[in-house]
Protein backbone atom coordinates (compact mmCIF):
# COMPACT_ATOMS: atom_id res chain seq x y z
CA UNK A 1 0.00 0.00 0.00
CA UNK A 2 2.25 2.32 1.21
CA UNK A 3 4.88 1.46 -1.90
CA UNK A 4 1.93 1.78 -4.31
CA UNK A 5 1.48 5.79 -2.49
CA UNK A 6 5.13 6.17 -3.16
CA UNK A 7 5.32 5.04 -6.87
CA UNK A 8 1.74 6.59 -7.84
CA UNK A 9 0.80 8.99 -5.36
CA UNK A 10 2.30 12.28 -7.07
CA UNK A 11 0.78 11.05 -9.96
CA UNK A 12 -2.99 10.53 -8.77
CA UNK A 13 -2.08 14.21 -6.88
CA UNK A 14 -1.33 15.89 -10.09
CA UNK A 15 -4.29 14.03 -11.73
CA UNK A 16 -7.23 15.05 -9.17
CA UNK A 17 -5.68 18.62 -9.70
CA UNK A 18 -5.81 18.81 -13.85
CA UNK A 19 -9.04 17.33 -13.33
CA UNK A 20 -10.63 20.03 -10.76
CA UNK A 21 -8.88 22.72 -12.56
CA UNK A 22 -10.41 21.51 -16.16
CA UNK A 23 -13.50 21.26 -14.18
CA UNK A 24 -13.77 24.42 -12.37
CA UNK A 25 -12.60 26.48 -14.72
CA UNK A 26 -14.99 24.89 -17.66
CA UNK A 27 -18.15 25.40 -15.04
CA UNK A 28 -16.79 28.92 -14.27
CA UNK A 29 -16.93 30.09 -18.33
CA UNK A 30 -19.82 27.92 -19.21
CA UNK A 31 -21.77 29.55 -16.78
CA UNK A 32 -20.40 33.50 -17.57
CA UNK A 33 -21.80 32.31 -21.17
CA UNK A 34 -24.74 30.00 -20.31
CA UNK A 35 -26.30 32.13 -17.36
CA UNK A 36 -27.14 35.28 -19.49
CA UNK A 37 -28.27 32.83 -22.22
CA UNK A 38 -30.36 30.85 -20.26
CA UNK A 39 -32.00 34.15 -19.12
CA UNK A 40 -32.65 35.51 -22.16
CA UNK A 41 -34.29 32.28 -23.41
CA UNK A 42 -36.79 31.96 -20.39
CA UNK A 43 -37.85 35.82 -20.53
CA UNK A 44 -38.65 35.59 -24.31
CA UNK A 45 -39.79 32.63 -23.85
CA UNK A 46 -44.14 32.01 -24.60
CA UNK A 47 -45.93 33.55 -21.55
CA UNK A 48 -42.20 34.85 -20.11
CA UNK A 49 -41.23 38.53 -19.22
CA UNK A 50 -40.58 39.86 -22.62
CA UNK A 51 -42.13 37.00 -25.08
CA UNK A 52 -40.09 36.78 -27.76
CA UNK A 53 -41.24 34.22 -30.67
CA UNK A 54 -38.16 34.83 -32.85
CA UNK A 55 -35.46 35.68 -30.78
CA UNK A 56 -36.87 32.11 -28.48
CA UNK A 57 -36.91 29.86 -31.46
CA UNK A 58 -33.50 30.38 -32.68
CA UNK A 59 -31.96 30.26 -29.27
CA UNK A 60 -33.38 27.31 -28.51
CA UNK A 61 -32.25 25.51 -32.04
CA UNK A 62 -28.58 27.08 -30.92
CA UNK A 63 -29.06 25.56 -27.51
CA UNK A 64 -30.62 22.29 -28.80
CA UNK A 65 -27.72 22.19 -31.37
CA UNK A 66 -25.43 22.67 -29.13
CA UNK A 67 -26.48 19.92 -26.60
CA UNK A 68 -26.99 17.14 -29.07
CA UNK A 69 -23.41 17.35 -30.40
CA UNK A 70 -21.27 14.22 -28.70
CA UNK A 71 -18.72 15.75 -26.74
CA UNK A 72 -16.18 13.88 -28.47
CA UNK A 73 -16.62 15.01 -31.55
CA UNK A 74 -16.79 18.20 -30.17
CA UNK A 75 -13.52 17.98 -29.19
CA UNK A 76 -11.96 17.30 -32.24
CA UNK A 77 -14.14 19.71 -34.40
CA UNK A 78 -13.17 22.85 -32.60
CA UNK A 79 -9.60 22.35 -32.49
CA UNK A 80 -9.55 25.60 -35.08
CA UNK A 81 -11.92 27.31 -32.62
CA UNK A 82 -9.19 25.61 -29.76
CA UNK A 83 -6.24 27.48 -30.91
CA UNK A 84 -7.77 30.86 -31.44
CA UNK A 85 -9.12 30.78 -27.90
CA UNK A 86 -6.22 29.68 -25.81
CA UNK A 87 -3.20 29.23 -28.13
CA UNK A 88 -2.92 25.44 -28.13
CA UNK A 89 -5.50 22.76 -28.56
CA UNK A 90 -3.40 20.55 -26.31
CA UNK A 91 -3.15 20.38 -22.62
CA UNK A 92 -5.36 21.57 -19.73
CA UNK A 93 -6.81 24.79 -21.69
CA UNK A 94 -7.08 22.60 -24.62
CA UNK A 95 -9.37 20.89 -23.13
CA UNK A 96 -10.76 23.89 -21.34
CA UNK A 97 -12.57 25.21 -24.35
CA UNK A 98 -14.42 22.30 -25.33
CA UNK A 99 -15.31 21.31 -22.31
CA UNK A 100 -16.87 25.18 -21.92
CA UNK A 101 -18.42 25.35 -25.54
CA UNK A 102 -19.95 21.36 -24.75
CA UNK A 103 -21.15 22.76 -21.40
CA UNK A 104 -22.69 26.51 -22.14
CA UNK A 105 -25.78 25.09 -24.23
CA UNK A 106 -26.67 22.68 -21.40
CA UNK A 107 -26.25 25.35 -18.54
CA UNK A 108 -28.47 28.20 -20.95
CA UNK A 109 -31.18 24.97 -21.05
CA UNK A 110 -31.14 24.12 -16.85
CA UNK A 111 -30.62 27.69 -16.25
CA UNK A 112 -34.47 28.65 -18.24
CA UNK A 113 -35.49 25.41 -15.90
CA UNK A 114 -35.32 27.27 -13.00
CA UNK A 115 -36.39 30.54 -14.23
CA UNK A 116 -39.40 29.16 -15.66
CA UNK A 117 -40.28 27.58 -12.19
CA UNK A 118 -40.71 30.46 -10.58
CA UNK A 119 -44.33 31.58 -9.89
CA UNK A 120 -46.27 33.26 -12.30
CA UNK A 121 -48.19 35.34 -9.24
CA UNK A 122 -44.99 37.03 -7.78
CA UNK A 123 -43.68 38.23 -10.94
CA UNK A 124 -46.93 39.63 -11.37
CA UNK A 125 -47.03 41.08 -7.72
CA UNK A 126 -43.37 42.51 -8.80
CA UNK A 127 -44.85 44.45 -11.42
CA UNK A 128 -47.72 45.45 -9.15
CA UNK A 129 -45.10 47.27 -7.46
CA UNK A 130 -43.44 49.39 -10.01
CA UNK A 131 -40.44 47.19 -10.33
CA UNK A 132 -38.77 46.68 -14.08
CA UNK A 133 -38.52 43.96 -16.16
CA UNK A 134 -34.69 43.71 -14.99
CA UNK A 135 -35.60 44.22 -11.12
CA UNK A 136 -38.21 41.36 -11.61
CA UNK A 137 -35.16 39.54 -13.79
CA UNK A 138 -32.54 40.03 -10.79
CA UNK A 139 -34.39 40.61 -7.80
CA UNK A 140 -37.25 38.02 -7.97
CA UNK A 141 -36.45 35.42 -10.38
CA UNK A 142 -32.87 34.70 -9.98
CA UNK A 143 -33.62 35.13 -6.62
CA UNK A 144 -36.55 33.11 -6.62
CA UNK A 145 -34.76 30.01 -8.25
CA UNK A 146 -31.46 30.48 -6.47
CA UNK A 147 -32.08 26.77 -4.81
CA UNK A 148 -32.46 24.94 -8.04
CA UNK A 149 -30.30 27.08 -9.73
CA UNK A 150 -27.56 25.60 -7.17
CA UNK A 151 -29.03 22.34 -7.80
CA UNK A 152 -28.32 22.81 -11.72
CA UNK A 153 -24.74 23.98 -10.63
CA UNK A 154 -23.87 21.05 -9.07
CA UNK A 155 -25.39 18.71 -12.01
CA UNK A 156 -23.48 20.72 -14.43
CA UNK A 157 -20.10 20.33 -12.47
CA UNK A 158 -20.44 16.33 -12.20
CA UNK A 159 -21.06 16.78 -16.06
CA UNK A 160 -18.40 18.03 -17.04
CA UNK A 161 -16.46 16.51 -14.58
CA UNK A 162 -16.88 13.06 -16.32
CA UNK A 163 -16.34 14.85 -19.88
CA UNK A 164 -13.05 16.16 -18.64
CA UNK A 165 -12.03 12.34 -18.51
CA UNK A 166 -12.07 12.47 -22.35
CA UNK A 167 -10.40 15.47 -22.06
CA UNK A 168 -7.25 13.14 -22.19
CA UNK A 169 -7.57 12.54 -25.62
CA UNK A 170 -5.89 16.25 -26.12
CA UNK A 171 -3.28 15.27 -23.47
CA UNK A 172 -4.91 17.39 -20.57
CA UNK A 173 -4.56 14.55 -18.29
CA UNK A 174 -6.30 14.08 -15.04
CA UNK A 175 -7.75 11.03 -13.31
CA UNK A 176 -10.27 9.47 -16.24
CA UNK A 177 -6.87 9.62 -18.41
CA UNK A 178 -4.76 8.36 -16.17
CA UNK A 179 -7.50 5.52 -15.66
CA UNK A 180 -8.00 4.93 -19.34
CA UNK A 181 -3.68 4.41 -19.96
CA UNK A 182 -3.03 2.51 -17.02
CA UNK A 183 -6.12 0.49 -16.92
CA UNK A 184 -6.51 0.44 -20.09
CA UNK A 185 -3.64 0.53 -22.02
CA UNK A 186 -0.93 -1.18 -19.84
CA UNK A 187 -3.21 -3.39 -17.85
CA UNK A 188 -2.46 -1.84 -14.03
CA UNK A 189 -5.65 -2.43 -12.99
CA UNK A 190 -4.41 -1.52 -9.42
CA UNK A 191 -3.73 2.29 -10.96
CA UNK A 192 -6.59 2.59 -12.90
CA UNK A 193 -9.09 1.56 -9.57
CA UNK A 194 -7.40 3.90 -7.81
CA UNK A 195 -7.99 6.73 -10.23
CA UNK A 196 -11.91 5.81 -10.61
CA UNK A 197 -11.91 5.69 -6.38
CA UNK A 198 -10.97 8.97 -6.53
CA UNK A 199 -12.81 10.09 -9.51
CA UNK A 200 -16.30 8.47 -7.36
CA UNK A 201 -15.73 10.31 -3.97
CA UNK A 202 -14.86 13.46 -5.44
CA UNK A 203 -18.13 13.38 -7.55
CA UNK A 204 -20.03 12.24 -4.43
CA UNK A 205 -18.33 15.54 -2.29
CA UNK A 206 -19.09 17.99 -5.01
CA UNK A 207 -22.85 16.60 -5.25
CA UNK A 208 -23.35 16.07 -1.68
CA UNK A 209 -21.89 19.95 -1.01
CA UNK A 210 -24.50 20.98 -3.74
CA UNK A 211 -27.30 19.70 -2.54
CA UNK A 212 -26.45 20.92 1.19
CA UNK A 213 -25.77 24.07 -0.21
CA UNK A 214 -29.04 24.26 -2.14
CA UNK A 215 -30.81 22.86 1.40
CA UNK A 216 -29.59 25.65 3.48
CA UNK A 217 -30.29 28.83 1.67
CA UNK A 218 -34.00 27.68 0.64
CA UNK A 219 -35.99 29.58 2.67
CA UNK A 220 -39.00 27.41 2.13
CA UNK A 221 -38.90 24.61 4.55
CA UNK B 1 -60.80 58.65 -7.82
CA UNK B 2 -60.93 56.20 -10.33
CA UNK B 3 -63.65 56.08 -13.22
CA UNK B 4 -64.36 53.98 -16.15
CA UNK B 5 -65.50 54.32 -18.83
CA UNK B 6 -66.82 52.14 -21.34
CA UNK B 7 -64.32 49.74 -20.81
CA UNK B 8 -64.10 46.37 -22.79
CA UNK B 9 -61.54 43.29 -22.29
CA UNK B 10 -61.26 40.96 -24.98
CA UNK B 11 -58.65 38.14 -23.96
CA UNK B 12 -56.52 36.91 -27.60
CA UNK B 13 -56.00 32.98 -26.53
CA UNK B 14 -54.86 30.74 -28.55
CA UNK B 15 -58.19 28.73 -29.22
CA UNK B 16 -59.72 32.29 -30.56
CA UNK B 17 -61.32 35.30 -29.08
CA UNK B 18 -62.55 35.42 -25.52
CA UNK B 19 -64.50 38.62 -24.32
CA UNK B 20 -64.48 39.14 -20.55
CA UNK B 21 -65.51 42.51 -20.11
CA UNK B 22 -67.95 44.82 -21.64
CA UNK B 23 -69.08 48.58 -21.55
CA UNK B 24 -67.99 48.79 -18.26
CA UNK B 25 -68.71 52.17 -16.64
CA UNK B 26 -67.57 52.84 -13.11
CA UNK B 27 -66.96 55.57 -10.39
CA UNK B 28 -64.59 54.80 -7.39
CA UNK B 29 -64.38 57.94 -5.09
CA UNK B 30 -61.61 58.89 -2.57
CA UNK B 31 -62.18 56.76 0.77
CA UNK B 32 -63.83 54.08 -0.91
CA UNK B 33 -64.45 50.68 -0.03
CA UNK B 34 -65.84 49.54 -3.25
CA UNK B 35 -66.87 46.03 -3.24
CA UNK B 36 -66.62 43.87 -6.83
CA UNK B 37 -68.66 40.68 -6.52
CA UNK B 38 -70.01 38.17 -8.81
CA UNK B 39 -69.70 34.50 -9.02
CA UNK B 40 -66.39 32.48 -10.43
CA UNK B 41 -64.98 33.69 -13.80
CA UNK B 42 -67.60 36.88 -14.12
CA UNK B 43 -64.60 38.92 -14.96
CA UNK B 44 -63.66 40.47 -11.69
CA UNK B 45 -59.78 39.73 -11.26
CA UNK B 46 -59.86 41.12 -15.31
CA UNK B 47 -61.61 44.32 -13.73
CA UNK B 48 -59.27 45.06 -11.29
CA UNK B 49 -56.35 43.96 -13.18
CA UNK B 50 -56.86 46.89 -15.56
CA UNK B 51 -57.02 49.19 -12.71
CA UNK B 52 -53.10 49.26 -12.29
CA UNK B 53 -52.74 48.12 -16.20
CA UNK B 54 -51.85 44.41 -14.82
CA UNK B 55 -54.36 43.79 -18.07
CA UNK B 56 -54.56 46.45 -20.92
CA UNK B 57 -57.99 47.12 -21.64
CA UNK B 58 -59.06 46.46 -25.44
CA UNK B 59 -61.77 49.34 -25.47
CA UNK B 60 -62.81 52.55 -23.37
CA UNK B 61 -60.51 54.86 -21.09
CA UNK B 62 -59.47 54.36 -17.64
CA UNK B 63 -58.95 57.77 -15.65
CA UNK B 64 -57.11 57.65 -11.93
CA UNK B 65 -57.38 61.08 -10.32
CA UNK B 66 -58.17 63.40 -13.79
CA UNK B 67 -55.30 61.40 -15.64
CA UNK B 68 -56.35 59.59 -18.16
CA UNK B 69 -53.65 56.40 -17.43
CA UNK B 70 -54.86 53.96 -20.41
CA UNK B 71 -52.03 54.24 -22.65
CA UNK B 72 -48.97 54.40 -19.37
CA UNK B 73 -45.51 52.82 -20.41
CA UNK B 74 -42.34 52.35 -18.71
CA UNK B 75 -41.66 54.73 -15.77
CA UNK B 76 -44.77 56.59 -15.78
CA UNK B 77 -46.35 53.25 -15.56
CA UNK B 78 -44.25 52.28 -13.04
CA UNK B 79 -44.53 55.63 -10.77
CA UNK B 80 -48.43 55.17 -11.19
CA UNK B 81 -48.21 51.43 -9.64
CA UNK B 82 -46.30 52.76 -6.96
CA UNK B 83 -49.47 54.32 -5.97
CA UNK B 84 -51.56 51.71 -6.17
CA UNK B 85 -51.34 48.81 -3.60
CA UNK B 86 -52.35 45.34 -4.28
CA UNK B 87 -52.92 41.75 -2.22
CA UNK B 88 -53.82 38.82 -3.76
CA UNK B 89 -55.64 35.76 -2.99
CA UNK B 90 -52.86 33.31 -3.06
CA UNK B 91 -50.54 36.15 -0.93
CA UNK B 92 -47.47 36.11 -3.22
CA UNK B 93 -45.04 36.75 -0.63
CA UNK B 94 -41.30 36.01 -2.22
CA UNK B 95 -40.49 32.92 -0.62
CA UNK B 96 -36.86 33.42 -0.33
CA UNK B 97 -37.37 37.08 1.24
CA UNK B 98 -37.56 37.38 4.80
CA UNK B 99 -40.38 39.15 6.34
CA UNK B 100 -38.70 42.61 6.29
CA UNK B 101 -37.36 42.16 2.75
CA UNK B 102 -40.77 41.62 1.32
CA UNK B 103 -42.07 44.44 3.20
CA UNK B 104 -38.91 46.41 1.76
CA UNK B 105 -39.43 45.53 -1.87
CA UNK B 106 -41.44 47.80 -3.65
CA UNK B 107 -39.37 50.44 -1.83
CA UNK B 108 -36.22 48.70 -3.07
CA UNK B 109 -37.18 48.58 -6.80
CA UNK B 110 -37.87 52.77 -6.25
CA UNK B 111 -34.44 53.02 -5.43
CA UNK B 112 -35.04 54.04 -1.67
CA UNK B 113 -32.13 53.50 0.49
CA UNK B 114 -31.11 50.42 3.02
CA UNK B 115 -32.04 52.01 6.21
CA UNK B 116 -34.90 54.20 5.25
CA UNK B 117 -36.61 51.63 3.60
CA UNK B 118 -35.85 49.14 6.38
CA UNK B 119 -37.23 51.83 9.16
CA UNK B 120 -40.57 52.31 6.95
CA UNK B 121 -41.07 48.77 7.27
CA UNK B 122 -40.90 47.71 10.61
CA UNK B 123 -43.27 51.10 10.88
CA UNK B 124 -45.88 48.92 8.96
CA UNK B 125 -44.93 45.88 10.09
CA UNK B 126 -45.84 47.29 13.63
CA UNK B 127 -49.08 48.54 12.48
CA UNK B 128 -50.09 44.90 11.36
CA UNK B 129 -48.84 43.42 14.25
CA UNK B 130 -45.83 41.31 13.12
CA UNK B 131 -42.89 43.36 14.13
CA UNK B 132 -41.89 40.59 16.11
CA UNK B 133 -42.05 38.20 12.81
CA UNK B 134 -39.13 40.53 10.42
CA UNK B 135 -36.73 37.98 10.24
CA UNK B 136 -39.04 34.90 9.74
CA UNK B 137 -39.80 33.78 6.07
CA UNK B 138 -43.34 33.32 4.59
CA UNK B 139 -43.22 29.41 5.20
CA UNK B 140 -42.75 29.69 8.58
CA UNK B 141 -46.27 31.83 8.85
CA UNK B 142 -50.09 31.06 9.17
CA UNK B 143 -52.26 32.07 5.80
CA UNK B 144 -53.68 35.14 8.25
CA UNK B 145 -49.84 36.40 8.91
CA UNK B 146 -48.71 35.85 5.15
CA UNK B 147 -51.68 37.94 4.03
CA UNK B 148 -51.18 40.63 6.67
CA UNK B 149 -47.55 41.11 5.59
CA UNK B 150 -48.47 41.45 1.98
CA UNK B 151 -50.63 44.16 3.08
CA UNK B 152 -47.99 45.83 5.02
CA UNK B 153 -46.07 45.20 1.53
CA UNK B 154 -48.69 46.75 -0.52
CA UNK B 155 -48.50 49.95 1.52
CA UNK B 156 -44.77 50.55 1.75
CA UNK B 157 -44.83 53.62 -0.96
CA UNK B 158 -48.02 54.84 0.93
CA UNK B 159 -50.59 54.33 -1.84
CA UNK B 160 -53.65 56.25 -2.42
CA UNK B 161 -55.13 52.90 -3.29
CA UNK B 162 -55.31 49.38 -2.78
CA UNK B 163 -56.58 46.76 -5.04
CA UNK B 164 -57.21 43.13 -3.28
CA UNK B 165 -58.18 40.44 -5.47
CA UNK B 166 -60.28 37.47 -3.52
CA UNK B 167 -57.57 38.64 -0.67
CA UNK B 168 -59.34 36.48 2.20
CA UNK B 169 -60.48 33.62 0.09
CA UNK B 170 -58.07 31.45 1.20
CA UNK B 171 -58.32 32.16 4.84
CA UNK B 172 -60.73 30.54 7.41
CA UNK B 173 -63.27 33.12 9.04
CA UNK B 174 -62.23 33.92 11.79
CA UNK B 175 -58.83 35.09 10.07
CA UNK B 176 -60.34 36.44 7.54
CA UNK B 177 -62.88 38.98 10.02
CA UNK B 178 -59.16 39.77 11.36
CA UNK B 179 -57.80 41.10 8.04
CA UNK B 180 -61.20 42.59 6.91
CA UNK B 181 -61.19 44.52 9.59
CA UNK B 182 -57.68 45.61 9.42
CA UNK B 183 -58.38 47.05 5.86
CA UNK B 184 -61.10 48.84 7.13
CA UNK B 185 -58.69 50.60 9.90
CA UNK B 186 -56.14 51.36 7.25
CA UNK B 187 -59.38 52.29 4.78
CA UNK B 188 -60.08 54.85 8.20
CA UNK B 189 -57.05 55.67 9.59
CA UNK B 190 -54.67 55.99 6.45
CA UNK B 191 -57.45 57.34 3.87
CA UNK B 192 -56.37 54.54 1.51
CA UNK B 193 -59.15 53.87 -1.06
CA UNK B 194 -59.67 50.06 -1.34
CA UNK B 195 -60.91 48.03 -4.17
CA UNK B 196 -62.07 44.72 -2.91
CA UNK B 197 -62.78 42.23 -5.33
CA UNK B 198 -65.15 39.09 -3.82
CA UNK B 199 -67.22 36.02 -4.35
CA UNK B 200 -68.57 36.21 -1.36
CA UNK B 201 -71.55 38.89 0.20
CA UNK B 202 -70.04 38.50 3.67
CA UNK B 203 -67.26 39.94 3.13
CA UNK B 204 -68.78 42.89 0.84
CA UNK B 205 -71.53 43.20 3.31
CA UNK B 206 -68.74 43.82 6.29
CA UNK B 207 -66.64 46.49 4.74
CA UNK B 208 -67.72 47.65 1.81
CA UNK B 209 -69.45 51.07 1.47
CA UNK B 210 -70.35 50.22 -2.20
CA UNK B 211 -70.81 47.73 -4.30
CA UNK B 212 -70.99 46.88 -8.14
CA UNK B 213 -72.55 43.49 -9.13
CA UNK B 214 -70.45 41.76 -12.35
CA UNK B 215 -72.22 38.93 -13.93
CA UNK B 216 -70.92 37.66 -17.29
CA UNK B 217 -68.39 40.35 -17.86
CA UNK B 218 -71.19 43.66 -17.42
CA UNK B 219 -71.66 45.53 -14.26
CA UNK B 220 -75.44 44.74 -13.87
CA UNK B 221 -75.92 46.85 -10.59
CA UNK B 222 -74.27 49.38 -8.57
CA UNK B 223 -75.13 51.17 -5.42
CA UNK B 224 -74.45 51.25 -1.45
CA UNK B 225 -74.02 48.21 -0.02
CA UNK B 226 -77.18 48.61 2.19
CA UNK B 227 -79.02 49.78 -0.78
CA UNK B 228 -78.08 46.61 -3.00
CA UNK B 229 -78.53 44.45 0.05
CA UNK B 230 -81.66 45.50 0.85
CA UNK B 231 -83.19 46.39 -2.59
CA UNK B 232 -81.22 44.18 -5.11
CA UNK B 233 -82.39 45.14 -8.74
CA UNK B 234 -80.73 41.89 -10.97
CA UNK B 235 -81.53 38.51 -10.88
CA UNK B 236 -77.67 37.79 -10.18
CA UNK B 237 -77.60 39.64 -7.10
CA UNK B 238 -80.80 38.06 -5.79
CA UNK B 239 -79.54 34.76 -6.50
CA UNK B 240 -76.32 35.74 -4.97
CA UNK B 241 -78.20 37.50 -1.56
CA UNK B 242 -79.93 33.45 -1.45
CA UNK B 243 -76.31 31.88 -1.73
CA UNK B 244 -75.27 34.07 1.06
CA UNK B 245 -77.64 33.56 3.38
CA UNK B 246 -80.43 30.99 2.40
CA UNK B 247 -81.89 30.50 5.91
CA UNK B 248 -83.12 34.08 5.74
CA UNK B 249 -84.10 34.82 2.37
CA UNK B 250 -85.70 31.33 1.40
CA UNK B 251 -89.06 32.65 1.63
CA UNK B 252 -88.43 35.16 -1.24
CA UNK B 253 -86.17 32.90 -3.38
CA UNK B 254 -88.71 31.00 -6.39
CA UNK B 255 -85.36 28.66 -7.49
CA UNK B 256 -84.81 27.80 -3.82
CA UNK B 257 -88.71 27.21 -3.15
CA UNK B 258 -89.47 25.43 -6.47
CA UNK B 259 -86.34 23.38 -5.76
CA UNK B 260 -87.79 21.77 -2.43
CA UNK B 261 -91.13 20.93 -4.14
CA UNK B 262 -89.30 18.62 -6.35
CA UNK B 263 -87.35 17.22 -3.04
CA UNK B 264 -90.48 16.96 -1.40
CA UNK B 265 -91.95 14.45 -4.42
N1 LIG C 1 -55.35 35.43 -19.76
C1 LIG C 1 -56.56 35.04 -20.17
N2 LIG C 1 -56.73 34.56 -21.42
C2 LIG C 1 -57.94 34.19 -21.86
N3 LIG C 1 -59.07 34.24 -21.13
C3 LIG C 1 -58.98 34.71 -19.87
C4 LIG C 1 -57.73 35.13 -19.33
N4 LIG C 1 -57.94 35.55 -18.05
C5 LIG C 1 -59.25 35.38 -17.81
N5 LIG C 1 -59.90 34.89 -18.90
C6 LIG C 1 -61.33 34.61 -19.02
O1 LIG C 1 -62.04 35.78 -18.74
C7 LIG C 1 -63.17 35.52 -17.94
C8 LIG C 1 -63.12 36.32 -16.65
O2 LIG C 1 -62.05 35.83 -15.85
P1 LIG C 1 -61.69 36.49 -14.45
O3 LIG C 1 -61.58 37.96 -14.62
O4 LIG C 1 -60.50 35.79 -13.93
O5 LIG C 1 -62.97 36.15 -13.59
P2 LIG C 1 -63.19 36.10 -12.01
O6 LIG C 1 -62.02 36.74 -11.36
O7 LIG C 1 -64.47 36.83 -11.78
O8 LIG C 1 -63.33 34.66 -11.63
C9 LIG C 1 -63.19 34.01 -17.70
O9 LIG C 1 -64.09 33.44 -18.61
C10 LIG C 1 -61.79 33.58 -18.00
O10 LIG C 1 -61.75 32.28 -18.51
MG1 LIG D 1 -60.59 35.97 -9.97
Amino acid sequence: MIEFFDKYGALLAQGTIDTLVMTFASCLFAYIIGLPLGIWFAVTAPGGLKPNRGINTVLGWIINIGRSIPFIILLVAIIPFTRLIVGTSLGVPGAVVPLTVAAAPFVARIVEQSLAEVDKGLIEAAHSFGASNFQIVTKVMLKESLPSLVRGAAITFVNLFGYSAMAGTVGAGGLGDIAIRYGYQRFQGDVMLAAVILCVVLVQVFQSLGDWLARVIDKRS
Amino acid sequence: MIELIDVGKVYHASDGDHRALEGVNLRIEDGDIFGIIGESGAGKSTLVRLLNLLERPTEGRIIIDGSDITDYQGKELRELRANIGMIFQSFALFQQRSVLQNVTFPLEVRGESKAASAERAHELLRLVSLDDKSSRYPSELSGGQQQRVAIARALANSPHYMLCDEATSALDSRTTVQVLDLLAQINDELGVTMVVITHSLDVARRICNRIAVIDGGHIVEEGFTADVFANPQSDITRELLDWGAPNVKKATAPQTSEGEEVACD
